[in-house]
């Protein structure tokens, strides 16, 4: 198909409404990539606080709830790492498309963020299943914590 | 006043050239009419990788979108 000089908004009536839909959309994901980043964070430091609080503690299970607070800390750092971060350049934009057909570029803009969303969304599902395993490793340390407790008190 | 109206109603009325209905256009067409632009892309954050990935994702899917095309013709 040849490269189109200009296009009527006729022809795309519903790209208001597609524009405004995808609005809200890039609002919620970067909504949910912080709540991600902040339940990383919250796990992050309560590892910390875990191996802070066992200390040297001379027991296989307190060591275990160590090792598995520390591992819970890396994952959470794991969940933090892959940014969901990727928009138009406004200034990118400025440049490229000023004298452009604003149709021609409402639709080069639609079709650009439509790509960086399927990225974005990706991110965000790559950080939900790491945050789960983060998780789970906290709860694991936090058991073995609790069997470490249970073992001393009942020797 | 009155010359000014009489020089109006005095004019033929030309109608204004009807343009011609444009068809709808698809949305595989629109992907390959205007294709997802690259160069638009940042990450304020600084993510570099991501950035370079997301862009090679879309010049790959101009490239396959510009074979079909091709194909098509």
């Amino acid at each position: 198909m040849q490269p189109m000089q200009s296009v009527a908004e006729s022809q795309v009536p519903s790209l208001s409404v597609i524009e405004s839909v995808l609005e809200r959309e890039d609002g919620s994901y970067r909504d949910r990539g912080n709540s991600l980043d902040t339940k990383a964070g919250l796990i992050l430091s309560a590892a910390g606080v875990i191996v802070a609080l066992v200390g040297t503690t001379a027991s296989i299970a307190a060591i275990v709830g160590q090792a598995l607070a520390i591992a819970a800390g890396g994952a959470a750092v794991w969940v933090i790492l892959p940014r969901v971060d990727k928009v138009i350049g406004p200034k990118e934009l400025r440049d490229r498309h000023l004298s452009m057909d604003p149709v021609r570029t409402r639709l080069i803009v639609l079709n650009t963020r439509v790509v960086l969303h399927a990225k974005n969304e990706a991110r965000l599902v790559t950080k939900a299943i790491r945050l789960r395993y983060a998780s789970a490793l906290l709860l694991g340390s936090a058991v073995a914590i609790l069997m470490s407790g249970i073992l001393r008190a009942a020797g | 006043m009155t010359g000014d109206l009489v020089m109006s109603s005095a004019q033929p009325e030309i109608a204004a050239p009807e343009e011609a209905p444009r068809e709808l256009l698809l949305p595989e067409d629109i992907e390959a009419l205007f294709p997802a632009d690259p160069d638009l892309m940042v990450s304020p954050e600084g993510d570099a990788r991501g950035l370079r990935e997301v862009k090679a994702a879309a010049l790959a899917r101009r490239a396959e979108l510009a074979a079909r095309a091709r194909a098509r013709r």
